[in-house]
């Protein structure tokens, strides 16, 4: 059969041309559609899932935590840790209990915890009034934040009791210690290890371990501390330098002019006027964040920071304490101050809308009179708030150190352009593009954090503890700020994916109450912040940062297979109607000889047979020649096919031109062998097939190009009309 | 082999949009193998109609054809067409070759996909070395003459051995001397193979070389006679 058919072709070349270049059509077309353009799509899944991992599937928050930043899907990058709890331990176990989850990790965010790291207490001989100025230089990324503050005392040589401030002098000071703040954060150990291995972070060094079953929190009734166990950010600290000077001023006093002199310095203008005064440098010293983080561990931890070995407590007991240190330092007990607290955004036009179509501004907060110490009468960009209702009921704590974590050794991303938030080991990146003029930065500078609770970038926790200490510490039952959930079964974003992952989180809404954003659809939107000056300070600038566009890679994945999916559809709707009208007209014109080979014996399944075989013939061609298309374009690039969609892409070809030969099998049934007989082109059987019922098939029946149709109709009008 | 074919009150009516026309009339024909008769009569009067009827390539729409007792008609498409490979061979006036095809190749075709005892390939040469044509085994229709191409349609007639041969005017398309080697032919293989020979001519010379001569008129058969000398 195959060279009958071949001989049919091969001897009709202007037929087996036409077709031929049908076929490449054909072919052409589906290698690029199916073949290089579904690698389009798959390029468009895989990047948008290799660039934005997510740690975690769904975020379960407490109600009401959304910001106005939401209203477009968008979450800005810090939005874990300001939030204050508001998730109980009972809904916490709820969580867990629901079916699929395989991980529901929960942060309790408890607040920073001021810490003092003392370097010991200066030696002054001479005596004289003395300047003591503290330089704190902060490194944000962008510049250096300095904050200088001086202090007068007179050594050894005026009596200052009963002495007012308008002398400028206060108390003598030997201290030698640096002020930190470090965020305290609870979290569930066990869930923690498997969400991003934790328990594989711990550094090995001395006693350093993970959390245990055993690690218990506990009450001190006698000395009223919190004791519970942490574990410590090898990396918690801000990139700041503290600079300590104490300066004898050029003043001439002695014993006999002192009473004198200072009576000369009120009436000059008390501090005012020391300001002016020159001195000479007697003492100075200068500590790093990192030293001072450094200490304050040996100090809280008895462990020596670079061996990890316990620090001998005799050795300690023997030296004579510090006349500056206080009880509470002596014992490693320290307080938690302040609470986190959220950003707040206002929308603005984009002064670049095409690059950035989100921008926002940052509202800063203005404080009154009443908040507590550095912050009264001033702004900040996050509201300060205690973490007690008075000073006197601020927990104070003795944390029990455990460990030390390394965050860079976490299964997450350390770039946070490419992970979800996880600013409970990073902090949130943030890069200046333009300066508070509106002049662009190049290169864009990345921002710090500096350390202030309440500034724009905040720092990740430096400390960790159990979900149990946190909801003691905090006082009430709902500790938890956010749960981070892993779902069973949930790979890659898709659709089943996404399936899955709503009905867990709508689960979790059912019985909980709470809110839930699934995040393994979203992808990062470069979203742009200004921020605006306070306290009379030069405004930062604009800032751009990754933010979360909720659901977004979902919808480009749904929209790419939707549309590729209908244009695939089309394509092969357009390629089976081709073959068939192809195969329609292929018949019209050998509707004749195909009714000689009835009349002289073929069996009409022969007849079938034929035309199957052909399709079948010019289907493999469609197939190969896309092979061997999609193989040359593989071949000459660097991309990578998958087998499943390479063959594929033939079968396609293949299935068309099987699909494009139904209905010209179908119309051979009705050719009647006596057509033969019969002479002239049009045969009658065509137009049998139309029945002339009304002007459409009427119009059809013309086109066939019999003209003593059309007589029929007309009549049966005329009929009609008669009556 | 089918030996008889008996007509009973046969009539065909052609129905097309409305339209009816009555090809032929309640018929009561015989025919028997070995016969040579030929059909005649003014064009429309239902020559090719009955022709076809005979050679099962159409329904009749009234009345019953049997072959040999059999109505073959009533049975399946396939297995009609089965009956025709075995018993019937037709040739056309327009010879109806395949273009694509060589003579040999034409004359193979209805022996496609068909078991056969003999060799095909050698029948086929048989045949052609029949109607003369040994030398234009490979040649083209295209590269044929008329009278040529009409005996290569006669070889494909018979290359299956068919007991009956039907031409619908054979030797219409061809002048009277080069049609007059194809009745020849015919006459030929009627009388050396024992085919019942059915041919429609609008020749009357030639129909009366028949040794059965029917005429036709308004799908009736006006006279039916036989035993005309050949
Ligand atoms: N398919 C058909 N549909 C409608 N009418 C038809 C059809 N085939 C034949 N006829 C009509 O049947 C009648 C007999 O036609 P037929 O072809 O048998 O005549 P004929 O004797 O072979 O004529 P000719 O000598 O011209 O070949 C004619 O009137 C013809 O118009
Ligand atoms: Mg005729």
């Amino acid at each position: 059969m195959i060279r009958f058919i071949w001989q049919n072709w091969w001897r009709k070349k202007e037929r087996l041309i036409l077709l031929l270049i049908g076929a490449f059509i054909i072919s052409a077309g589906l290698t690029y559609l199916i073949g290089l353009s579904d690698s389009n799509r798959g390029t468009i899944v895989d990047s948008l899932q290799n660039q934005w991992s997510a740690s975690y599937d769904i975020v379960v928050r407490p109600e009401g935590s959304r910001s106005v930043t939401e209203e477009k899907e968008l979450l800005e990058p810090n939005y874990l840790s300001g939030l204050n709890g508001g998730i109980s331990v009972d809904q916490y176990e709820a969580i867990k209990e629901i079916s699929g989850i395989e991980v529901a990790a929960p942060i309790a965010v408890i607040g920073y915890a001021d810490y003092e790291t003392d370097f010991g207490s200066v030696e002054l001989e001479e005596e004289g009034i003395y300047r003591k100025t503290q330089t704190v230089s902060v490194n944000n990324g962008i510049g250096i934040e300095e904050e200088i503050s001086r202090y007068y005392f007179p050594y050894n040589v005026w009596d200052i009791l009963d002495k007012g401030s308008e002398y400028g002098v206060g108390a003598p000071n030997f201290d030698l210690s640096v002020h930190n703040l470090s965020l305290l954060a609870g979290i569930d150990p066990e869930q923690e290890a498997k969400l991003i291995g934790l328990d594989e972070a711990i550094l090995d060094r001395g006693s350093s371990r993970f959390f245990k079953d055993t690690d218990g929190y506990y009450f001190n009734e006698n000395k009223g501390y919190h004791e519970f166990p942490i574990i410590v950010n090898n990396h918690a600290f801000v990139d700041k330098t503290v600079d300590i000077t104490y300066e004898r001023l050029d003043l001439p006093i002695n014993d006999q002019n002192a009473d004198e002199l200072m009576e000369e310095v009120k009436n000059s203008g008390g501090q005012d006027y020391l300001h002016t005064v020159d001195g000479s440098e007697h003492h100075r010293s200068t500590y790093t964040g990192e030293e001072a983080f450094h200490a304050f561990i040996s100090e809280m931890t008895g462990v020596d920071w670079e061996t990890g070995k316990v620090i001998e407590h005799e050795e300690q007991s023997e030296d004579e304490p510090d006349e500056a240190q206080t009880q509470a330092q002596q014992e490693g007990v320290t307080g938690i101050v302040f609470q986190s607290s959220q950003l707040n955004y206002e929308e603005i036009g984009s002064p670049y809308a095409n690059r950035w179509p989100y921008s926002y501004q940052l509202e800063p907060v203005q404080n009154g009179e009443d908040v507590m110490g550095a912050y009264a009468n001033q702004e900040s960009f996050r509201e300060p708030g205690l973490v007690a209702e008075t000073y006197t009921e601020l927990p104070r704590i003795k944390p029990d150190w455990i460990g030390f974590y390394d965050s860079s050794q976490l299964t997450i991303s350390q770039d946070p352009t490419s992970e979800l938030p996880m600013e409970t080991y990073r902090p949130a990146s943030a890069e200046l593009v333009m300066d508070g003029d509106g002049q662009p930065v190049n290169p864009p500078q990345q921002l710090k954090p500096n350390g202030d609770p309440y500034s724009f970038l905040t720092d990740p926790p430096g400390m960790l503890t159990t979900i149990e200490a946190a909801e003691e510490l905090i006082g009430h039952d709902e500790p938890i700020s956010a749960i981070r959930v892993k779902v069973t079964g949930v790979t890659d974003m898709g659709e089943e994916s996404q399936e899955i992952l709503e009905q867990v989180a709508s689960e979790i809404e059912n019985q909980t109450g709470l809110i839930t954003d699934i995040t393994l659809g979203s992808s990062p939107q470069l979203a742009l912040t200004y921020v605006p000056e306070v306290n009379d300070q030069e405004a930062l600038g604009w800032l751009q940062q990754p933010w979360v566009n909720i659901g977004s890679s979902i919808s480009i994945f749904r929209e790419t297979k939707m549309s590729f999916t209908s244009i695939l559809a089309s394509v092969m709707i357009v390629a089976v109607v081709y073959v068939w009208s192809s195969g329609i007209v292929s018949l019209l014109s050998r509707r004749k000889e195909f009714a000689v080979l009835l009349s002289i014996g073929w069996r009409p399944s022969q007849i079938s047979k034929l035309l199957l075989f052909e399709s079948i013939i010019v289907g493999l061609f469609v197939a190969l020649t896309s092979w061997m298309m999609l193989g040359f374009v593989y071949m000459n690039s660097t991309s990578s096919i998958s087998i499943d969609r390479f063959v594929m892409t033939g079968l396609f070809g293949f299935l068309i031109y099987l699909l494009g030969a139904v209905v010209p099998i179908w119309m051979t049934k009705r050719i009647r062998p006596y057509e033969a007989i019969q002479s002239g082109e049009i045969s009658k059987t065509s137009k049998r097939m139309f029945r002339t019922r009304g002007l459409l098939t009427m119009r059809g029946a013309t086109l066939l190009g019999n003209g003593s149709v059309v007589y029929c109709p007309l009549f049966r009008l005329h009929y009609r009309l008669h009556y | 082999m089918i030996r008889k074919i008996n007509f009973f009150n046969v009539e065909k009516v052609y129905r097309g949009d409305g339209v009816q026309t009555s090809a032929l009339n309640e018929n009561n024909l015989s025919f028997d193998i070995g016969e040579f008769t030929s059909i005649i009569g003014p064009s429309g009067s239902g020559k090719s109609t009955l022709l076809s009827l005979l050679g099962t390539l159409d329904q009749p729409t009234n009345g019953k054809i049997t072959y040999d007792g059999e109505e073959i008609l009533k049975k399946r498409k396939n297995k009609i067409a089965d009956f025709r490979f075995e018993e019937i061979g037709f040739i056309f006036q327009q010879f109806h070759l395949l273009p694509t095809l060589t003579a040999i190749e034409n004359v193979l075709t209805p022996l496609f996909s068909r078991k056969v005892t003999y060799n095909k390939q050698q029948r086929a040469k048989e045949v052609l070395a029949q109607v003369g044509l040994e030398d234009k085994v490979n040649s083209l229709p295209s590269q044929l003459s008329g009278g040529q191409q009409q005996r290569v349609a006669i070889a494909r007639a018979i290359v299956h051995k068919p007991s009956w041969l039907l031409a619908d005017e054979p030797t219409g398309n061809l002048d009277s001397e080069t049609g007059e080697l194809i009745f020849e032919l015919l006459k030929q293989l009627n009388q050396e193979e024992g085919c019942g020979v059915i041919f429609v001519t609008h020749d009357a010379t030639l129909a009366s070389k028949a040794n059965r001569i029917i005429t036709m008129k308004d799908g009736s058969v006006q006279s039916d006679q036989v035993g005309v000398s050949l």
